[in-house]
C-alpha cells in the first residue's frame, strides 16, 4: 500500500488515488513469463489458479450442457440423438432444474437427519425444497457465477478503458468532462447504482451483469487513465508520434499494452467482487431467476428453511466462497509477481 | 485554520457531485419503460384520471422543467410524494434512515475495534502463527457474502443456540413502554443490543478483513522504513517502537480504506437489513423497486449517495487533521 497521499481536485478521489496508486506502481517487469514463473512459485497464488481453473472448465461443460444443447436440439439431426437441454447431466445423474418424482424434499446430507428424512448416497448434499439435487444445482451454479462474473468485469475493463485511455491521452476539456462524470458514477455506492439501474431497465440477469459492469466503469477508467498519464510521456509514444502513427493506433498498440498489467491485478479482484454482488441481486430477487440454478438465488430460497434444512443455506454460500477466495488469492499473487517491492 | 478552509473546500466541492448524482438518477429513472400512471391506475385507466394523476405528480410537464423543480424541491427537502405510501417521499426516508445509520456506524465500530489490533499484531508477529491466522482470516472475510454470514449466524445464534433475536432491530433510544421485554431504560439498551449483535457482525466481518488487509501491510511498510531502523539502531525497545514511531504513521492508509469501504458497507447494508428483516433504508430502496415507486427509488438512491459522500468528507478532513500536510497545499 503506497502512503503517498495526493491532495486531488475533487471529492472522494483521494480515497481512490492511493487505491490506484498501490495497483499502478506494479510494472510488467520482464514480461509474462517471468510473471507466471513467479505466480507458479507461490503456492497461495497458484492454489488460487487451480481452483479458478477448475470452476472454468465446470462453467464451460455446464454452459455446453444448458445452452449449446437446447440450440442444437431444435436440428434433427442432433435431436435423433436425443440431445436436449440438460443432455449431459440427464445422462450422468439427472436434470438439475426438473422436480423429480418421489424424491423427498428438503433431505439433510449423508449422515444427518431432520424431519423430512436422514441423508443419503444418493443426494450427498442433500436435496432443496423441490427434491432436487443440492450438488448437482451447486455444479451448475458454477456457470452462473463464472461467467456472469467475468462477463460484468469484461463490460467495466473494456469501458473502462475505452474512456481511461481516451481521457488519459488527450487530457485538456475530455479529461475534465469524462473524470468528472467518473467521480459522480463513484459517489453513488455500488450496490445502488446496479440497483437503481435494475429499477430503470428491468429485472433479468442480463440487465443484472450489464449494471455490474456499468458501475465498474469508473473504478477501471481512473485506474487506466493514471498509467496512460505516465506511459504517455514515455519515449516510445513519442517515437511512434513523431514516426507519424495516429492516435488511435498509438492508444492501442502502445499505450494500452503497456498500461495493461495493474489493470490485469485490478481486474481479477474485480471478478471476485462481481460473483459476490451478482450472487447479492439473485438473493434479493433481482439476478437470475428460477428455475436456472445460481447460488445467490439458492441462498434465497433456502432462507426460508432454516430451520428445518440449515444445511440448505450453507452449500451454496460455501461455493461463493471458495470462488471468490481463488480470485482474490490469484488477484494477490499476480500483484506481487508483478511487484516483487510489494511482497510483504 | 488551514484545517478548516480545508474541510470548507471539501465540503463545496462535493455540491457538483451530488449534482450530478441527482442528474444520473433522474435520467435513470426516466429512461424507465415503465409508465408510473399506468402502474397506478391498471392497464386501461381512463382519460380523466390519467390526467389528474400526471398532474398530482407533474408527469405532464417537459422532462428539463421536471428536473429543475425536482432539484428546487430537494434543496428544501422534498423529494416528491411515494407512489406505494402515498406519503412524502422524505418522511418515509426519516422514518427508516436511523436504522441504517445504527447498523453502519455499529458494524465499523466493530471493525475497526477489532481489526487494528489484529493487524498490529500481525504485523508485529510477521509470519508466525498468529501472523498467518489473521492472514487468513481475513482473507476468508474479504471474499464471503455478508448476506450468507446473516443467515448462518441466524442459523447457529438463533435457531440452534436460541440466544439471540433473528430480526429486527430496536432503538437504543426507544422508549421503555414500546420495547417489549424492557422495563427501563437500561433494559432498551440491553434488548437493543442483543438485536444488534448479529446484523452488526455480519456486515462488519466484511470490514473488519479488509481493514486488518491494510493495516498489516501498512504496518510491514512502516516497520521497514530508516527511521525505524535507525530508531533500532539507537536500541529503542521494539514496543516503544511500534507504539511511539510506527503506528501513528501507519494509519494514514487505514484511514483512506475506511473512506472507501463505506460504498461496500452501504451495499451489505442493503442486504443484511433484507436478512435480519430491519425497516432500513436498504429494504425501502429493495421493495420501492418491486413497486416500481420511483419517487422513492430516487430519494433513497441519493440518501444513500450523500451517506458515502459524507463519509468520505469525514475520512479526508480526518486525514487533514492527522497530516497536516495535506491541508498546507491548500494555502496558496
Amino acid at each position: 500500500m503506497a502512503t503517498t497521499h495526493s491532495d486531488s481536485e475533487t471529492i472522494g478521489s483521494e480515497s481512490v488515488d492511493d487505491a490506484e496508486q498501490s495497483v499502478s506502481s506494479v510494472e510488467a517487469r520482464v514480461g509474462w513469463r517471468y510473471t507466471l514463473a513467479q505466480v507458479r512459485k507461490d503456492p497461495t497464488a497458484f492454489a488460487g489458479f487451480i481452483i479458478i481453473a477448475v470452476a472454468s472448465v465446470v462453467a464451460v461443460v455446464t454452459t455446453i450442457d444448458a445452452v449449446v444443447f437446447e440450440y442444437l436440439a431444435q436440428y434433427q439431426v442432433f435431436a435423433q440423438f436425443g440431445v436436449e437441454k440438460y443432455w449431459l447431466a440427464k445422462t450422468l445423474w439427472m436434470s438439475p432444474t426438473a422436480e423429480p418424482a418421489g424424491t423427498p424434499t428438503l433431505l439433510p446430507p449423508v449422515g444427518m437427519e431432520n424431519t423430512f428424512g436422514q441423508g443419503t448416497w444418493a443426494h450427498p448434499l442433500g436435496t432443496d425444497d423441490r427434491g432436487r439435487d443440492i450438488l448437482l444445482r451447486l455444479i451448475y451454479g458454477t456457470r452462473i457465477a463464472i461467467l456472469v462474473g467475468v462477463l460484468a468485469t469484461a463490460i467495466g475493463l473494456v469501458g473502462g478503458m475505452v474512456i481511461g485511455a481516451v481521457s488519459g491521452y488527450y487530457g485538456g476539456w475530455t479529461d475534465d468532462v469524462l473524470m468528472r462524470l467518473a467521480e459522480t458514477l463513484y459517489a453513488i455506492p455500488f450496490l445502488v447504482l446496479v440497483l437503481a439501474f435494475i429499477a430503470a431497465f428491468g429485472r433479468s440477469i442480463t440487465f443484472a451483469m450489464i449494471g455490474v459492469g456499468v458501475a465498474s466503469i469508473p473504478k477501471f477508467a481512473r485506474l487506466i487513465r493514471s498509467r496512460v498519464v505516465s506511459v504517455r510521456e514515455d519515449e516510445y509514444v513519442e517515437a511512434a508520434k513523431a514516426a507519424g502513427v495516429r492516435d488511435r493506433n498509438i492508444i492501442l498498440r502502445h499505450v494500452i499494452p503497456n498500461s495493461f498489467a495493474p489493470v490485469l491485478v485490478q481486474a481479477t479482484l474485480q471478478v471476485g467482487t462481481a460473483i459476490i454482488i451478482i450472487a447479492g441481486l439473485s438473493f434479493l430477487g433481482f439476478g437470475i431467476q428460477p428455475p436456472t440454478p445460481s447460488w445467490g438465488q439458492m441462498l434465497s430460497v433456502s432462507r426460508n428453511y432454516m430451520i428445518q434444512n440449515p444445511w440448505f443455506s450453507v452449500w451454496p454460500g460455501l461455493c461463493i466462497l471458495i470462488t471468490v477466495v481463488a480470485f482474490n488469492m490469484f488477484g494477490d499473487g499476480l500483484r506481487d509477481a508483478l511487484d516483487p517491492r510489494l511482497n510483504n | 485554520m488551514s484545517l478548516l478552509r480545508y474541510s470548507g473546500r471539501r465540503v463545496v466541492q462535493a455540491v457538483p457531485v451530488l449534482l450530478g448524482v441527482v442528474a444520473i438518477t433522474f435520467a435513470l429513472v426516466n429512461a424507465a419503460p415503465g409508465n408510473p400512471v399506468e402502474i397506478m391506475l391498471g392497464p386501461s385507466p381512463n382519460q380523466a384520471a390519467v390526467e389528474t394523476l400526471k398532474a398530482k405528480y407533474g408527469l405532464d410537464q417537459p422532462l428539463h422543467v421536471r428536473f429543475w423543480k425536482y432539484l428546487v424541491n430537494l434543496v428544501q427537502l422534498d423529494m416528491g410524494r411515494s407512489i406505494y405510501y402515498d406519503a412524502p417521499v422524505t418522511t418515509k426516508i426519516a422514518q427508516r434512515l436511523p436504522q441504517t445509520i445504527l447498523l453502519m456506524v455499529s458494524s465499523f465500530a466493530f471493525a475497526i475495534a477489532t481489526a487494528v489490533p489484529l493487524g498490529v499484531i500481525s504485523a508485529k508477529r510477521r509470519n508466525k502463527p498468529t501472523d498467518h491466522v489473521t492472514r487468513i482470516v481475513s482473507l476468508v472475510g474479504v471474499s464471503t457474502p455478508s448476506f450468507w454470514i446473516g443467515l448462518i449466524l441466524i442459523i447457529l445464534f438463533s435457531y440452534n443456540l436460541g440466544v439471540l433475536p433473528a430480526t429486527n432491530l430496536v432503538m437504543p433510544w426507544a422508549h421503555p413502554s414500546t420495547v417489549t421485554g424492557a422495563g427501563t431504560r437500561l433494559g432498551v439498551l440491553y434488548v437493543a443490543g442483543a438485536h444488534l449483535l448479529l446484523p452488526m457482525l455480519s456486515l462488519g466481518t466484511l470490514q473488519m478483513a479488509a481493514i486488518t488487509r491494510i493495516e498489516r501491510s501498512s504496518m510491514l511498510e512502516v516497520l521497514s522504513d530508516d527511521y525505524v531502523r535507525l530508531a533500532r539502531a539507537y536500541g529503542v525497545k521494539e514496543r516503544t517502537i511500534l507504539r511511539k514511531h510506527a503506528f501513528r504513521n501507519a494509519q494514514l492508509p487505514v484511514i483512506t480504506i475506511i473512506g472507501l469501504q463505506l460504498t461496500t458497507a452501504i451495499g451489505g447494508a442493503v442486504l443484511t437489513e433484507t436478512v435480519f428483516e430491519i425497516n432500513g433504508m436498504g429494504r425501502l430502496i429493495v421493495s420501492s423497486i418491486s413497486r416500481q415507486d420511483f419517487p422513492v427509488v430516487m430519494g433513497t438512491t441519493f440518501v444513500f449517495a450523500l451517506v458515502f459522500v459524507v463519509g468520505v468528507i469525514i475520512t479526508d478532513i480526518s486525514y487533514a487533521y492527522i497530516d497536516p500536510r495535506v491541508s498546507y497545499g491548500d494555502q496558496e
